[in-house]
């Protein structure tokens, strides 16, 4: 998937990020993403390497810091 | 699914050669038949504050407000193991990386030892991050109810390796 990474894993393999997904028996889901600060966006959607003027994840998810109440 | 042990989701693993610190995972046993479980490692976290970990967490969501084709995609998957195809999940292309609704863990720092191993012991390491930080709480609390209400769990991710017991 699209890392946005600089070095180290590379970058845009179907596999390289995660999620989880629960389906609950009511019918709702519980969905769970995952990332490192070490990805950089946007990224170049055919390599997944970064564009000039990439922002670390954090700056460029406009991220909070935990402990939070999730939606 | 079921726990890695007696109500333990938790483990620490060391970060590859050269980077510093630890990253920490939820261990779900997910069960593929009445006879064979897989592990699966779920990140919670890091210790190493120069790459902390983002997550985003939807709780009870509708499935509406999943990426589109997902529902889909989980629904239609047999129990087992199922390779990924190409944009089965991207973050950038799905919008999951458009601001907001990511929140930054916190460096998972466990308090100090003299011993380098301590933490190697699950129900300490349990005690130690599960009392200190409020998300690992939550997935610890979501991972339980999920064991106990024996729920359908899609892990998707990188298959480093699988071992079918």
């Amino acid at each position: 998937m699209n890392q946005g990474f600089t070095s180290g894993p590379q970058a845009n393999l179907v596999n390289k990020d995660g999620a989880v997904f629960i389906a609950h028996a009511d019918g709702t889901w519980t969905a769970y993403y995952t990332a490192f600060n070490s990805s950089s966006l946007p990224t170049n959607p055919s390599t997944g390497e970064p564009l000039d003027g990439a922002l670390p994840f954090f700056t460029a998810v406009e991220a909070t810091a935990a402990n939070h109440t999730p939606q | 699914m079921k726990p890695l042990s007696d109500g333990d989701f938790l483990k620490k693993s060391r970060e590859p050669k050269g980077l510093r610190g630890f990253q920490y995972h939820v261990h779900p046993q997910l069960r593929l038949t009445q006879d064979q479980t897989i592990d699966s490692a779920i990140n919670i976290g890091s210790s190493n504050v120069d790459d902390l970990m983002f997550y985003k967490l939807l709780l009870n969501c509708a499935a509406s407000e999943l990426p589109d084709g997902i529902p889909s995609l989980l629904e239609g998957l047999d129990v087992g193991v199922t390779p990924l195809n190409a944009g089965a999940l991207d973050y950038v292309a799905q919008g999951l990386t458009t601001p907001g609704g990511w929140f930054q863990a916190p460096p998972l720092l466990l308090p100090q030892t003299d011993d380098d191993d301590a933490y190697d012991n699950a129900d300490l390491l349990n005690e130690a991050l599960v009392a200190h930080d409020v998300h690992v709480q939550l997935l610890d609390t979501i991972f339980t109810q999920a064991a106990v209400a024996q729920e359908t769990v899609y892990v998707l991710g990188y298959e480093q390796r699988i071992t079918v017991r």
